[in-house]
């Protein structure tokens, strides 16, 4: 319990405020900044490496469960979930349920391989 | 949605975070990019300066998305406190419903009425964790760690059908392929380093000129 509260306190400059800040800003913009400025596309593209990076840090070291699953597995997961979002037109969903059966099935069929 | 929580849920079983703090990350962040790395970075161990400025980072989308909810459903002549209430809800699912559903909610009343949403969905998922949490713990493993795959897998997914410029798709490519080279060179910073290199990397290779693709 007192390490939920440590964490919560740390949450809330590093959680809350990181994050309603661009809200805040949204709100403020509306009205003035040009959503799609120099400055606000560089931090976008920033954004969308930083979350790439984070999936790959999923993958490529995770913590619990899915370690036990070989790394090759889990890469071809991900080349299959790409494969079928564009196979299917698109599709998020497709895409996403792909990777998570194909993690799945390698698995069970190939063992530790 | 309940399906990317309850993976949320089986992660933070897998990685040991507290259960109560993992549930509350929906309601002080409320976008899950940011409640994913707030929970590795907590766990890796990583100081709170730099845990607070990758969340940031993966937060900025949340900007375009405020405007674009907020310039649908705001009334020029109206007090701004509510805008400020609404924009705390601003994620990517209210963004879609605005586009989807509010065609049935008269103009005057879209506003409440999304607060009202977004105050329902961001409780259910404070509800939903816990249920990802303890499904991981009774799962046979590889049906958890399926379930713990599936947060990568939607996020990458995400990324790619959210990208409109090339330098997104760059900035995909970029991220992906520059962290395990980052987290050789400084494992503390892997992510901010892969994230703020790989991203300025792919703007300025891939320099956006087409504009008015965010409306």
């Amino acid at each position: 319990m007192s390490a939920s509260l440590w964490v919560l306190a740390a949450m809330v400059p590093a959680g809350l405020v990181a994050t309603y800040f661009w809200r805040v800003l949204g709100v403020v913009a509306v009205t003035r900044i040009d959503p799609e400025s120099d400055v606000l596309l560089w931090v976008r593209a920033v954004s969308t490496a930083l979350v790439a990076a984070l999936v790959m840090r999923m993958v490529i070291v995770p913590s619990g469960v899915l370690a036990d699953i070989a790394l090759w597995h889990r890469l071809a997961a991900v080349i299959i979930a790409i494969a079928v979002f564009y196979m299917a037109s698109r599709s998020t969903n497709a895409g996403t349920f792909a990777g998570v059966i194909a993690v799945a099935l390698l698995h069970v069929m190939l063992g530790q391989g | 949605m309940a399906c990317s929580f309850i993976g949320f849920g089986a992660l933070i079983h897998d990685t040991g975070f507290p259960l109560l703090a993992g549930a509350l990350t929906s309601v002080l962040i409320w976008a899950l990019p940011g409640q994913v790395l707030f929970v590795t970075m907590w766990q890796s161990g990583a100081v709170l300066p730099l845990i607070a400025a990758a969340v940031s980072l993966t937060a900025v989308r949340l900007l375009p998305m405020t405007i674009g909810v907020l310039g649908k459903v705001r009334l020029a002549n109206a007090a701004r406190w509510p805008e400020f209430l609404l924009a705390y809800f601003c994620a990517v699912t209210l963004w879609v419903l605005s586009v989807t559903s509010l065609s049935n909610v008269p103009r005057p009343q879209q506003l409440p009425w999304l607060v009202g949403l977004g105050f329902a969905l961001m409780w259910s998922m404070v509800v939903v964790v816990p249920v990802g949490y303890y499904l991981a713990d009774i799962l046979p493993p590889t049906m958890s760690a399926a379930m713990v795959f599936f947060t990568p897998s939607f996020f990458l997914i995400s990324l790619m059908a959210s990208a409109k410029w090339r330098f997104d798709y760059a900035a995909i490519a970029l991220g992906c392929l520059l962290y395990p080279v980052a987290r050789q060179l400084a494992p503390d910073f892997d992510l901010l380093l892969a994230g703020v290199g790989g991203g300025t990397l792919a703007f300025f290779m891939f320099r956006p000129r087409r504009r008015g693709l965010l409306k």
